[in-house]
């Protein structure tokens, strides 16, 4: 069972899958966020993690990264690095999200969009945010570039 | 990453609307940050308009707040449902002049429900700032009960 259960997670053509998913989420968060870098700000403030002089530069630099991995994952380019980005990302959100559930703060995720109307933190974002890290990771570890930029410009 | 840096950085320089690289985040300029595109509303206006029942007070706090006390008419619309009641906002509305509150120089439900009606294009909506409180010291109606 166990041998199982790893043989499918280790599949190239759930890599593939895990690619496309991740790749379109990426790009469609970070063009929300470029879209509005005053609410993102907002949102990050919001979480009351970095300081004052970072907030506005994590705003400004952070969606372009999310829409150079989702390229990245999506055309097969730098695959490795765009997943270990991703698995980063996914990390690090995770943190944020967790220190402020246990402080108990009613605030927006800001994680696909910079408005309210996403709903306020709660356990199902961080169980969200922990399937896509299994996702990335399955990425990092098991992509074999199927349908990728990678591999057509080898051909 | 250093394409994503370059990219930030060049599409930083050419924008119109951007924010810049950094700024004092007191409680203050949140709220100014928040209010850009949204208008705020003096006490003395709201309360004008409420006397005159030319205006709509919506209440973006929690159920539990707005039970426990609440602008004398105001409805309960949290942020995140206002897409879903918009219709039931118009009628209530009936043309008037809608203002938002919550609690508290802090508190951006007030800004984000005004935000999240405009979205839906209505755009006669005021946010009053730290309204709840304001409203109650001046003493002006208030009521309880659930939404």
């Amino acid at each position: 069972m166990k041998t199982k259960i790893m043989a499918f997670y280790s599949s190239p053509v759930l890599s593939l899958a895990f690619r496309v998913i991740l790749g379109a989420l990426f790009l469609y968060a970070g063009i929300a966020k470029i879209v509005d870098p005053m609410g993102f700000a907002l949102s990050i403030h919001n979480y009351k993690l970095l300081p004052e002089s970072l907030i506005n530069v994590a705003a400004i630099l952070l969606p372009w990264l999310e829409v150079v991995v989702g390229g990245s994952l999506l055309l097969g380019i730098g695959t490795a690095g765009g997943a270990l980005i991703a698995t980063a990302l996914f990390s690090i959100f995770a943190g944020a999200l967790t220190i402020n559930l246990i402080r108990g703060l009613d605030i927006a995720c800001g994680c696909f969009s910079t408005t309210a109307s996403g709903g306020s933190i709660s356990g199902f974002y961080l169980l969200r945010d922990f399937s896509l890290l299994l996702m990335s990771l399955q990425i990092l570890f098991f992509d074999r570039t199927l349908f990728s930029v990678t591999r057509l410009r080898k051909k | 990453m250093i394409i994503s840096l370059v990219l930030g950085v060049s599409f930083q320089a050419v924008r119109s609307d951007k924010i810049p690289w950094v700024r004092s985040w007191t409680t203050l300029s949140v709220t100014t940050q928040s209010l850009q595109r949204v208008a705020e509303i003096s006490l003395s206006e709201a309360f004008a308009l409420y006397r005159d029942n030319r205006a709509l007070f919506l209440d973006a706090r929690d159920p539990w707040s707005f039970e426990e006390g609440h602008i004398a008419g105001a409805v309960l619309i949290e942020p995140q449902t206002a897409g879903r009641q918009v219709s039931e906002i118009r009628k209530r509305a009936g043309g008037r002049q809608i203002v938002t509150y919550c609690d508290g120089t802090e508190c951006h439900l007030g800004v984000d429900l005004a935000k999240a009606l405009e979205k839906q294009g209505i755009s006669s909506v005021k946010v009053l700032i730290n309204g709840w409180s304001r409203w109650r010291e001046a003493g002006y109606p208030i009521e309880k009960g659930k939404p």
